[in-house]
């Protein structure tokens, strides 16, 4: 009995000293951690930057969290951060076909009617930042310097005259998840950048077609190599690449305000980055299905498309 | 009345400093608030019905609180296990409404996380609050023993569905491994609680 009692304290000596061994190991980690942190902040974020592509191979989980907390004010529907959230992770992964119907400009034959694209909300992130070539450096073109920001768009005139010029199209029924009516936005902002407009918002006779479709941006002609800027401070949802849009970002804004800008030549942000009103965050180009160097830029407020045209004079 | 117990394990402590290192997105205070906030749900309720509050452990594989408490009865104990979530889903929506009085996307994060950590909690998985919550349904409704397998093989079910899924998405998506850690996270609290998972479910909340 004595002698069982003793191995029994015994034991439960060594198993309290290895408790506060284990203890200690773990401690000393954390502390490690918050060393390196704190006093190698640049080695650390190098750790965090080779993982991070892999958790967010597909999404920028912060901008998607957020969105999705933003859902329960009641302003964006749940059901449809959701499913881009849904789909993004788990399903289709071609969105190019929605996005041709949506693009409209390539000889493809899609019904204007398309159904909404409501999965690019957060499209992949695929490599970006290449290095900018010398003749992005050295490009012709002087830097925009973006001039006047806005608070409130201050034509209603405009919205007057493009309604008159849509007239001719009003046999056409207006695609789901776009609208041609004025919406105010409630933030500062700028063109992304100063350029003729080629190819408006809204329906078009197709040049090739023949037949009309409905532009869900617009298009600003400008040089390959003309840097531009971003419409309003937020927060990069998505720096990719595909067939269609070519280079392209994905901004978010706040408040439901999302813009796009494809068919870039060059991309100096990435998914999850901050940028700043008037930002430069890239390079126009002729990336995708582009038949020339512009800019197709897209607003899209509340998940409705909106004419950009109506904010902005190009 | 003695005062309740606060234990911290070894494995909270590398989860925290690996969360820690791998965090640019500053979550881990917003996931602290969101903890504080499903904590004080379970333990406001505990004190409501009467109960008493004996540790709060924080472990590897989560938070729980043991607490004691006569009377509180399995539909207790249903209650106290939804409080947490329940805790969350509010500190959600005030959140929410704060990030659109402020226009601060941090308090959308911190409302989207606190959204997600309660519907997560809410999957009826044993030792996750969903888990305790059918078990104390089904204990009320077909006895103790019936209930403890039902959570036991549904909740063995569910983590292998989202291994599955997890490695589904691993691979498909070029090795995004978050939905896979979530999956072996909760099979360590399982097989943790295997055994006794009754009990456990009585007196671990």
């Amino acid at each position: 009995m004595e002698h069982r009692y003793e191995h029994q304290t015994k034991h439960h000596f060594r198993t309290g000293q290895l408790t506060v061994l284990r203890m200690t190991i773990c401690m000393v980690l954390l502390c490690t951690v918050g060393v390196l942190r704190a006093f190698f902040p640049d080695a650390t974020a190098a750790v965090r930057t080779t993982v991070q592509p892999l958790m967010e191979a597909e999404l920028d989980y912060r901008t998607a969290i957020s969105a999705l907390g933003e859902t329960l004010t009641g302003e964006t529907g749940i059901m449809e951060v959701l499913g881009d959230i849904y789909i993004r992770a788990f399903g289709s992964r071609e969105p190019e076909d929605v996005i041709v119907a949506a693009e409209a400009e390539g000889a493809k034959a899609e019904p204007e009617s398309a159904p909404m694209p409501v999965m690019e909300m957060f499209p992949p992130i695929e490599e970006v930042i290449p290095a900018p070539t010398l003749s992005d450096i050295f490009s012709p073109q002087e830097a925009y310097a973006p001039e006047d920001t806005h608070t409130q768009p201050d034509e209603p005139e405009a919205v007057e005259v493009f309604l008159a010029q849509q007239a001719e199209f009003s046999a056409f029924a207006l695609p789901a998840g776009a609208s041609f009516a004025y919406e105010p936005l409630y933030l500062d902002f700028v063109a992304p950048v100063a350029g003729p407009v080629s190819s408006s918002f809204g329906f078009r006779q197709h040049p090739i077609m023949r037949e009309v479709r409905f532009h869900f941006g617009t298009d600003i002609a400008v040089y390959t190599g003309t840097p531009f800027v971003a419409f309003a401070n937020g927060r990069v949802v998505a720096a990719g690449e595909n067939d269609s849009w070519g280079k392209y970002i994905l901004l978010y804004h706040g408040g439901g305000v999302y813009t796009r800008y494809a068919h870039a030549s060059v991309q100096y942000v990435r998914g999850g980055d901050t940028v700043a009103l008037g930002q430069r965050i890239g390079r126009v180009g002729a990336t995708g299905a582009a038949t020339g160097p512009h800019l197709h830029f897209e607003l899209r407020v509340g998940g409705v498309y909106r004419n950009p045209e109506f904010y902005l004079e190009f | 009345m003695q005062p309740a117990r606060i234990t911290i394990s070894g494995g909270f402590i590398t989860l925290i400093a690996i969360l820690y290192l791998f965090d640019a997105n500053n979550l881990l205070p917003l996931l602290a608030i969101t903890a504080l906030a499903h904590e004080l749900g379970h333990v406001l309720l505990i004190w409501a019905l009467g109960g008493r509050v004996l540790r709060l452990h924080l472990g590897l594989v989560g938070l729980c609180i043991d607490y004691e408490g006569q009377g509180i009865g399995y539909l207790g104990e249903v209650a106290i296990a939804l409080a947490g979530p329940l805790a969350n889903l509010a500190l959600a929506y005030g959140a929410s409404l704060w990030g659109r009085h402020t226009g601060g996307e941090t308090a959308f994060f911190l409302a989207g996380i606190s959204l997600g950590a309660a519907v997560f909690n809410l999957l009826p998985i044993g030792q996750l609050d969903g888990g305790r919550g059918l078990y104390g349904i089904l204990a009320y409704t077909l006895g103790p023993a019936v209930a403890g397998r039902v959570d036991r093989v549904l909740g063995g079910v569910l983590i292998v569905a989202l291994f599955a899924a997890g490695l589904t998405l691993f691979f498909w998506s070029g090795w995004n491994f978050t939905l896979l850690t979530a999956a072996i996270w909760l099979l360590i609290g399982y097989c943790k609680s295997r055994g006794s998972a009754v009990q456990y479910a009585v007196t671990h909340f």
